[in-house]
């Protein structure tokens, strides 16, 4: 027989092992095919006993515990666990009956708890421990690693489940709870998106206004699913694996006291919950606001971007009051909509709710209206120079901005957020125009970017003091032509290979391929020509009407001691490079550059001729030449 | 030992119960009736513990019910629709019953298998019909050897047998374990058979509780026939029904039959007879002087 002051309860426990074994045995058959079957199936295949022993071990373990702490798996489970034990709340028979025993509702929580967490936590002591053994019998002995993958997942099982519980006691719907849960685990990221996305189609210039951050911690699932990952541990000098890592570790124990937190709240929750809310979407009377106002306002967010984005594709018009339009109108549906889940009744459209609505609607408006009048300077935010770190500015290709040059790129900026009408005007009549973005990456460790269309008419270009003829001017520098062609350090690339694609009279091709000394002769031939001016910017060169170019091409394999050094990769990743973070493999990653070039590369066709690379039978031909030699070919068959 | 004071509960501004007071004695056998939407099963609910009042205080043997394990220890509910746990079969929840209820008898579980010969207790509770999971229900909540039993439509769905079968079971529990009862059900000719008191509920308040005698010694039908007419009644006898075919009346009169009879043979009436009420024709009446009464329709 119980204690009288027992708070948990063998019965009801029993009752749910029993009734609930589906639940906990998928679990362990999931985790027993991810970890110990892996493990064996990985040990037995033959290619893995030709490797190092260490690495293939190493591999194996990263494999599983990769597999044990991907969070998705338990979040899934954690939820159908504390759907299950906590039931009998979403119907009113069964709350009446199990309230009606003679337990308490701390005896029923912490029972009912502890059921549910038992369904993870057990099959996940199983499987470690079958893992052990098949690890052992395979000669794997860093089983540390093993553990440490097990105390992840313990941990976020822990928190996954006490969530789930927390969010468990807010409904007293079946199908709410699951819906509940995806939302929680989103809903920081989803609302900052959101709001993101309405600044983007009514702020000029702005591409990005939220950059997910530490800040994402508020949504679990999200957070966890980027952050907490097992990876393997390189030792660049051999290129050998030497041990396995875990990151994130740190995140779980964030997440353990927030679940410690969760289950008190959650509590809380029960004890105050009325058992006559089974049934009910919401079942905690002050939260029914909170839905109605939330699924009104990210409902009517996020169709409200949606449509806008479809008529505004679709048709020529202002973004401003198509936004405030959809949003009034899809607001509404959202609005009664959730009320007719919470009252469980169609005719919902009562005064007092109408009036709620209006309420919402002139609140909504006035947050889409500060937007637009950009109230909070969001449009015209152009960073001071002190402010800045690194400035690049991409029209045709991506490229640093030099210090020297930051005040004038500082006031380009400012005079593209003047000429708005003019800028936007141009782009909404489809006239020649270039998107040009404008990053700075700033000392406080955030980034600024903005995006323009920037008019390309033969004034703008011709003219220096225009941000388009400056940004033209800053793309055709050696320079910055050099580090778009061969990377950021070009100068310290080791150029290991290279070929020529030649073609002779017949069309046929001949991939002629480069040695050493062949390579550095063309690399200098197209420096030169570089520094001569003969590679332009190719839209600088469009544009003037004068570009020709060879069918031919170049192609350039090199390796850099900062791995991948493409100009692309360090304008989305400079803060990597900054911290000196391997972006690719280090130096084990193989770059290629493939070049275009015409008959102005003076230097390098004559290298090459030199070289006897081209001859009386191989030739270099431009677009127009090839073009006329396919046609003579075909004609002579 | 149960006694409801004050007790007020809205659901979504509804009031459900507006200061219920209910007072059942150790022992007796309390019948609860209104009328559909009274708040029977509302009150019952608080009487259990499961739904936590807005205002007032339900105590069982002294105790506040509500979150006490002590006292719902010694209490048995068996609601109109009964709840079993999905696959369960009867010996499961008997063993779920055994761990819950301290006193659980498992020893009169085997014993009273003979009342119920048509449970298979191996079979899916889910799927025996209706009368029988009441069945079940009866022998679990019995079986739990409580000292209140609240019945919520307890016989609902039961056949005639079943019925005498299980108010038998009940009433020696009465008898010999000085059990209480409390009852709510809208079959009057039989809680008339069973109850020794009554409490009528209406608009979520108990408006009438008495014995059933004192409640059928205070109303009374009476069926005269005076040569002078419609019979005349002292003031203090409030009438409060009337009707007549020919020269012959029927009041339903609140008073003291043996008085109204006396009182009435001043009128020297060609018949007189002095009726008791049925539990069912007190609660129309009753009701009727609640504004519930049963309308006359013409089609």
């Amino acid at each position: 027989m119980k204690s009288k002051t027992s708070c948990f309860n063998w019965t009801i426990f029993k009752k749910n092992v029993t009734h609930y074994w589906p639940i906990w045995m998928l679990y362990l058959a999931y985790l027993l095919m991810t970890m110990p079957v892996t493990v064996w199936q990985m040990s037995t295949v033959e290619y893995s006993k030709e490797i190092d022993k260490l690495s293939r071990m190493y591999n194996v373990m990263q494999t599983v515990v990769r597999g044990e702490i991907f969070p998705y798996p338990t979040f899934i489970i954690s939820a159908v666990a504390a759907l299950a034990v906590f039931s009998y709340l979403y119907s009113a028979k069964s709350a009446n009956m199990i309230h009606a025993l003679p337990v308490n509702r701390l005896e029923l929580y912490i029972t009912n708890y502890l059921s549910g967490l038992a369904f993870l936590i057990i099959p996940q002591i199983i499987a470690f421990l079958a893992t052990v053994i098949v690890c052992l019998m395979n000669e794997i002995t860093c089983i540390q690693y093993l553990f440490y993958g097990t105390l992840a997942q313990m941990g976020t099982a822990f928190f996954a489940y006490s969530l789930a519980v927390f969010v468990a006691m807010f409904t007293g719907q079946t199908f709410a709870m699951p819906f509940y849960f995806v939302i929680v685990n989103y809903l920081y990221v989803g609302c900052m998106y959101l709001v993101s996305e309405i600044i983007v189609l009514l702020t000029y210039g702005v591409v990005n206004a939220w950059n997910p951050g530490k800040s994402c911690i508020l949504s679990p699932l999200y957070y966890l699913g980027n952050n907490l990952r097992c990876e393997t541990v390189y030792d660049e000098a051999t290129n050998t694996v030497t041990g396995v890592q875990i990151h994130g570790m740190y995140l779980v124990g964030i997440y353990a006291v927030a679940a410690a937190v969760l289950i008190a709240a959650a509590y809380q929750l029960y004890k105050r919950r009325q058992i006559e809310t089974a049934g009910d979407w919401v079942s905690i009377s002050i939260v029914k606001p909170v839905f109605r106002w939330g699924a009104a306002l990210c409902g009517g967010v996020l169709l409200a971007i949606a449509f806008t984005s479809l008529v505004s594709s679709a048709c020529s018009v202002s973004i401003y009051p198509c936004v405030l339009f959809f949003m009034a109108v899809m607001g509404f549906l959202c609005f009664f909509a959730a009320e007719m889940l919470l009252e469980k009744n169609f005719r919902v459209f009562k005064k007092r709710r109408l009036l709620e609505w209006v309420g919402f609607t002139a609140a909504a408006m006035c947050f889409i209206t500060m937007f637009e009048l950009d109230v909070f300077g969001i449009e015209k935010r152009i960073p001071a120079e002190d402010e800045i770190e690194a400035a690049f500015v991409n029209m045709d290709y991506p490229l640093q901005v030099a210090p020297e040059d930051i005040p004038t790129l500082l006031a380009m900026h400012e005079q593209t957020v003047e000429h708005k009408k003019e800028y936007q005007q141009s782009e909404k009549q489809g006239e020649g125009f270039y998107y040009t973005t404008f990053r700075y990456y700033l000392k406080d460790g955030t980034m600024l970017e903005r995006r323009y269309p920037l008019p390309v008419a033969e004034q703008y270009i011709t003219d220096e003091t225009t941000p388009t003829g400056w940004i033209l001017t800053l793309e055709c520098r050696p320079e910055n032509l050099m580090q778009n062609m061969f990377g950021v350090d070009y100068g310290e690339n080791d150029y290991v290979s290279g070929q020529i694609d030649l073609y002779n009279e017949q069309g046929d091709v001949n991939n002629y391929g480069l040695d050493k000394e062949e390579l550095s002769r063309i690399l200098s031939a197209l420096e030169q020509d570089v520094r001569e001016g003969h590679f332009e910017s190719g839209f600088y060169s469009v544009h003037q009407g004068n570009t020709v170019e060879y069918y031919n091409s170049i192609s350039l394999d090199y390796y850099s001691p900062i791995g991948d050094n493409d100009n692309w990769t360090y304008y989305y990743m400079y803060r990597s490079f900054m911290k000196d973070e391997d972006v690719y493999m280090g130096r084990a990653y193989r770059n290629n550059t493939y070049l275009s070039f015409g008959p102005e590369c003076t230097n390098l066709i004559r290298t090459l001729e030199e070289l006897g690379i081209t001859d009386d039978t191989w030739h270099l031909y431009t677009y127009d030449e090839y073009e006329t030699l396919n046609q003579e070919i075909m004609v002579s068959q | 030992m149960i006694q409801v004071n004050g007790l007020e509960k809205s659901f979504d501004g509804f009031a459900a119960l507006r200061g219920v007071d209910m007072h059942v004695k150790k022992g007796a056998i309390y019948g609860l009736v209104g009328p559909n939407g009274a708040g029977k099963s509302t009150l019952m609910r608080h009487i259990t513990g499961v739904y936590r009042a807005d205002a007032g205080e339900v105590r069982v043997d002294g105790q506040v019910v509500y979150e006490n394990r002590e006292v719902k220890a010694r209490m048995a509910y068996i609601p109109d629709d009964l709840f079993y746990f999905m696959q369960a079969d009867t010996m499961e929840m008997k063993r779920f019953y055994e761990g819950i209820y301290p006193d659980f008898d498992g020893k009169l579980f085997y014993r009273m298998q003979e009342f119920f010969p048509n449970i298979d207790v191996k079979r899916n509770i889910r799927r025996l019909s209706k009368g029988m999971q009441k069945q079940v229900a009866f022998w679990l909540a019995i079986c739990a050897k409580p000292s209140v039993l609240i019945l919520d439509e307890p016989v609902d769905g039961l056949d005639p047998v079943m019925r005498r079968q299980i108010w038998s079971i009940i009433m020696s529990e009465v008898a010999e374990n000085e059990m209480t009862v409390l009852v709510s059900s809208h079959n009057l000719r039989e809680l008339e058979d069973v109850c020794d008191h009554v409490g009528i509920m209406h608009h979520g308040k108990v408006i009438i509780e008495r014995s059933l005698s004192d409640l059928q010694g205070s109303v009374s039908k009476i069926q005269i026939a005076c040569p002078n007419g419609i019979p005349k009644l002292p003031e203090n006898f409030e009438v409060l029904h009337m009707s007549n075919t020919g020269r012959v009346y029927t009041m339903i009169v609140k008073g003291d039959p043996k008085e109204a009879e006396a009182a009435l043979a001043v009128c020297t009436p060609t018949i007189v007879d002095v009726l008791p009420l049925t539990l069912e024709e007190i609660f129309i009446y009753e009701m009727g002087g609640a504004d519930y009464e049963v309308k006359d329709i013409l089609f």
